[in-house]
């Protein structure tokens, strides 16, 4: 009589250890998945906000002003910010500026606020900034076809399509207003196409068939 | 059961910094890889939370303070002084804002925040303990003015300090725990402080 006794209370407790284990379980896999959508879940990120705001392609913007992002988003307010929305997938991206008195940064995100790669004004003191945004694919291409151009600029390869490059020009320092106007004026972010004349010369078979 | 412990451990670990750097010097803080979080999901998912648009390391180094030296609640309505020296940066700035992010500078102050480029530098006996004393600064912070270097604030609301160094090799080449930062003490008394 008394084994049936033991064997239900070892099934109660093996039931109950079931379910906490299971619960255990499903509290990992809860927490895993809050853990890992909480990027892609954000509404309220600066990068939602730049990539809802509609910025036009192949300019800068000036975004310090926007609403969302003059709070906590913007970061410092004594820096004026500058976006220019990207998609490698259509073709590469060329970005420049001149050479300045202002202090400045650059950085490119990918559309969940990673800052993927940044340099400042340092880099570029003597000769301005040339820089070029390329995929993988884009770059194998460009190098196939020897665009000599490539050597004389910064080539950032992203292994994403989508994002923006943000320059974050410091707004103060008495008697910068020139040069800052002037800096903002000139930066640059146009689809980025070599020039025929700096490509290598194609390889005999090519020039065959030239009539 | 396994729902609610779920999300609430994730809300926890994000809340408590769980599995993310952040560096604590004195009252000033940092995170140190939420700008490339590079596969750490805890990291990618509180820049997310925070939600701005953080600085490389080639940019700038961020540091924040919600606390001074005594570990009492920073509060725009209360006076402080922040004596010593801030760590090599070509550039560095000091803004005063409140939690969600908006600016407790008073109206009408001349502009936001103060930077290593527009600063009084006082004479090292009156920074008090500055290491070497190169960049002995004094800085008041609140609602009543103080001569030399001061950010007026105002509102009764928690303030945070932050302090951005920029073109630095702090994060990258000097670790964080290597530098000297400002403290943060009281200064001219007022009502509730």
């Amino acid at each position: 009589m008394e084994r049936p006794r033991t064997s239900m209370a070892g099934q109660i407790v093996g039931r109950t250890l079931i379910t906490v284990l299971a619960g255990m379980l499903l509290a990992c896999l809860v927490h895993i998945t809050v853990v890992l959508a909480i990027p892609k879940m954000a509404t309220t990120t600066a990068s939602v906000t730049l990539a809802n705001a509609n910025l036009p392609k192949f300019k800068f913007s000036d975004v310090s002003g926007m609403a969302a992002m003059s709070d906590a988003l913007a970061g410092d307010r004594q820096f004026r910010l500058f976006a220019c929305p990207f998609d490698l997938a259509a073709q590469p991206i060329a970005i420049s500026s001149p050479v300045s008195d202002v202090f400045w940064t650059l950085a490119i995100f990918d559309n969940g606020s990673r800052n993927t790669y940044s340099l400042n004004d340092r880099l570029t003191a003597s000769a301005g900034l040339e820089l070029v945004l390329v995929n993988a694919s884009q770059l194998a291409r460009l190098r196939e076809i020897g665009a000599q151009e490539l050597e004389k600029r910064i080539v950032v390869e992203l292994d994403f399509d989508q994002g923006f490059a943000l320059f974050r020009v410091f707004e103060g320092g008495v008697g910068k207003e020139d040069a800052l106007q002037s800096f903002v004026g000139s930066m640059q972010c146009n689809p980025f196409e070599p020039d025929p004349d700096t490509l290598a010369p194609e390889p005999g078979p090519a020039d065959d068939n030239r009539v | 059961m396994g729902l609610g412990l779920g999300g609430w451990s994730a809300w926890k670990a994000l809340e408590g910094d769980l599995f993310i750097a952040r560096n604590q010097l004195g009252s000033w803080s940092a995170y140190t890889d939420l700008a490339a979080p590079q596969g750490n999901p805890y990291a990618s998912a509180k820049a997310a939370q925070i939600g701005g648009l953080p600085m490389g390391l080639a940019e700038g180094f961020e540091f924040t303070a919600t606390t001074d030296s005594d570990g009492a609640p920073l509060l725009a309505g209360c006076n402080y002084m922040l004596l010593g020296s801030v760590p090599q940066a070509r550039l560095w700035t000091l803004d005063a804002v409140d939690e969600a992010g908006v600016s407790l500078l008073a109206d009408g102050a001349p502009q936001s925040g103060i930077n290593s480029r527009a600063i009084v530098h006082a004479p090292v006996e009156e920074a008090g303990r500055a290491g070497d004393g190169v960049d002995a600064l004094v800085i008041a912070v609140g609602p009543d003015p103080a001569p030399g270097n001061w950010i007026q604030t105002q509102s009764s609301a928690r303030l945070i300090l932050t302090l951005r160094l920029y073109d630095t090799q702090v994060g990258s080449g000097v670790g964080v725990r290597d530098i000297s930062l400002p403290r943060i003490v009281g200064g001219r008394a007022r009502e509730g402080c």
